[in-house]
């Protein structure tokens, strides 16, 4: 690795209650928009070789829904909330009151429901983390894309891919109780932003 | 941005018949001697797939470029092809470790598309046009000609290279499979 950031166990336990904290924090903002209990089913914080990242999605050509945002300020990353087409389109309906099934495809107004949805999921997860060690962290405006899964992933990887052969990820998937709005959350930082942090929190000078 | 055109995201084109697919990853390079084999990048958003073969020595290799170069960084990479700059020279030496005669190398690349509009640094949206211009002058510096290409555009693709044929095959996340 180019630039040995290697978590211990003690940075593994920051770093993981923050994105835990945050999450919460998204989604419970993602429960008051859609307006249903939102359940957390997995989380898990991973170092990944590049070569075998695209995977993460269960496959780089599967076709899936992205919404995506970076972040800049004190740190820098980026945030992805990526579900099936399908799972879009349902929560696409939710967010503007639609029956269910109207949403077949993703055109400007789908879209737009669509980013309000990562605005309000990467600025929750973003305050979550930037209050508990006084950061100053800012999103950008999110961007919808439908795309293979790798494609939607490349863009994420290109920049920390500059400085590791490794890539962090917090991946999270939850649910409505009855599944409709399953998806996966991804935190992928930059090595800046996990330094930050860790110094922030005082586990690394 | 309609669901109904894109196909379903399986390889049905007759690639599996040819025999073994290795998948090539991110930043990865594989080279093989086998008509029979089929060595495959999926999901490249603004990474390119560079395919190099010897079609006389059957001898065919696949490099998936993550970016343009690495500066005084990549000797210690543990991802041999995730620079254009520094990993065509390993790709072309390995084609020809296996047998592949230099003058008869040749290339067809595939990648580089713009999957995003709004980056907040240009960098990151320019990154596919940056590497398809870095695997072209690798390619150069190596004397190796490109003989197809299918590039740029936003969005996503899958790449096959077989081996006998030299048949780079490519789909994209929202069009039909094109053979070049």
């Amino acid at each position: 690795m180019e630039n040995d950031l290697t978590l211990n166990k003690d940075e593994m336990r920051v770093w993981s209650s923050l994105v835990i904290r945050g999450i919460d924090n998204a989604m419970s903002g993602l429960a008051t928009m859609v307006n249903q209990q939102i359940r957390i089913s997995s989380l898990s914080l991973k170092q990944v070789p590049a070569k075998d990242a695209p995977d993460l999605l269960g496959g780089s050509e599967k076709l899936v829904i992205g919404i995506y945002l970076t972040f800049t300020g004190d740190a820098a990353g980026h945030i992805m909330l990526i579900h099936q087409p399908e799972i879009a389109f349902a929560i696409t309906d939710m967010l503007l009151g639609n029956d269910p099934g109207t949403t077949r495809s993703l055109q400007a107004m789908e879209q737009s429901a669509l980013a309000e949805l990562g605005n309000i999921i990467g600025s929750s997860f973003l305050n979550a983390i930037a209050d508990s060690l006084g950061l100053a962290l800012r999103p950008s405006p999110p961007e919808v894309i439908l795309d293979m899964a790798g494609a939607i992933l490349d863009i994420a990887f290109v920049e920390i891919l500059q400085e590791s052969d490794d890539i962090f990820v917090a991946e999270t998937a939850f649910g409505t109780e009855d599944r409709q709005a399953s998806g996966t959350f991804m935190v992928i930082p930059s090595l800046n932003f996990l330094k930050v942090i860790l110094e922030h929190s005082g586990v690394r000078r | 941005m309609i669901l109904s055109k894109a196909e379903p995201m399986v390889n049905e084109i007759d690639l599996a018949r040819s025999g073994i697919t290795i998948t090539v990853g991110l930043g990865e390079i594989k080279v093989i001697r086998d008509p029979a084999a089929v060595l495959a990048s999926f999901g490249l958003g603004s990474c390119v797939a560079v395919c190099a073969y010897d079609l006389v020595a059957q001898v065919g290799g696949m490099m998936h470029v993550v970016l343009p170069s690495g500066g005084s960084k990549v000797m210690r990479s543990k991802s041999p092809g995730k620079y254009a700059d520094t990993g065509m020279p390993l790709l072309i030496q390995e084609l020809e470790n296996r047998g592949a005669v230099r003058s008869r190398i040749i290339a067809k690349i595939a990648g580089g598309a713009r999957v995003i509009h709004t980056a907040t640094s240009d960098g990151l949206l320019e990154m596919g046009q940056k590497n398809v211009a870095a695997v072209r002058a690798a390619l150069g510096r190596e004397g190796v000609p490109i003989v197809a290409f299918d590039t740029g555009g936003q969005h996503g693709r899958s790449v096959w290279l077989i081996v006998r044929s030299g048949t780079m095959s490519v789909r994209t996340a929202v069009t039909t499979t094109v053979n070049l």
